[in-house]
């Protein structure tokens, strides 16, 4: 990731990946890819206590869950 | 917002700036992946997307919003998603969340208000909650908040001090939320 202090940042897939990864363990206790399929199937109990992960996995390409 | 997220960026550290974010600190980020979508941003964290502003009260806003170009309506830039969080510690994973504003624009297969408010408190009465579901578990229903709607109750209501006078950030807030009230998505209050 680039230095602080600027208006912008940028990441990498595999950084973006990773973030998503610690934070859903951190929170729910699965993996990110089990995440964002729960969350794509209605799985999910409170979808909203990882809006911010929902927002952040937007940047990738291709989506971790079919 | 147009088709520029540098604007709109600019426009929330502006927001921010004249109100509740901590004395010298440059305000939100916008990212972007490098090998992921190049019509996707995010405006998120200093350090990483997802890290938490720190406010003038010694706590912590975290504000998430991913940016789209869309292409099926003149490749103006929209918002996805918004997550604007009030929280006690900088931790993104923190359990000591105050309040939270969530949007998301694509309805979730939930029953659950595309915009709400979540509340981390316990209620005072017993039994007024179905199958001991938390209270912050409960989705109240609201119409789409931006972030200038976080930043009022922040102010108003938890008496965060502001940067500049009342004066000044209310009518900035003001004719931002004109803007906003313009252009912006409502999405209906519950499922259809």
């Amino acid at each position: 990731m680039v230095k602080p202090n600027d208006a912008e940042g940028e990441v990498t897939q595999d950084e973006i990946l990773k973030m998503l990864e610690d934070a859903a363990q951190a929170r729910l206790k699965m993996s990110a890819t089990e995440m964002l399929e729960r969350y794509e199937t209605g799985q999910l109990a409170d979808p909203s206590s990882v809006a911010d992960l929902i927002a952040l996995a937007g940047l990738l390409k291709k989506p971790v869950a079919a | 917002m147009d088709r520029d997220p540098r604007a709109f960026r600019e426009l929330l550290t502006l927001l921010l700036r004249i109100t509740v974010l901590q004395k010298h600190h440059p305000g939100p980020r916008l990212w972007r992946a490098v090998d992921g979508s190049p019509d996707h941003w995010e405006i998120g964290g200093l350090a990483t997307p997802l890290e938490p502003l720190p406010i003038r009260n010694g706590k912590f806003l975290r504000v998430a919003i991913d940016l789209f170009l869309d292409h099926g309506d003149r490749d103006y830039l929209k918002v996805a998603t918004s997550s604007f969080q009030y929280q006690v510690d900088q931790d993104p994973n923190t359990k000591a969340w105050v309040f939270r504003y969530d949007y998301l624009r694509q309805p979730t297969p939930q029953a659950h208000p595309s915009a709400h408010l979540q509340i981390n408190a316990r209620p005072i009465l017993d039994g007024v909650l179905p199958d001991r579901t938390p209270l912050d578990r409960i989705h109240f229903a609201t119409r789409r908040v931006p972030l200038e709607g976080a930043i009022r109750v922040l102010a108003d209501e938890f008496l965060v001090e502001c940067a500049q006078p009342a004066e000044i950030w209310r009518p900035v807030l003001s004719e931002a939320e004109r803007l906003f009230a313009r252009i912006a998505h409502e999405p209906p209050l519950g499922p259809e």
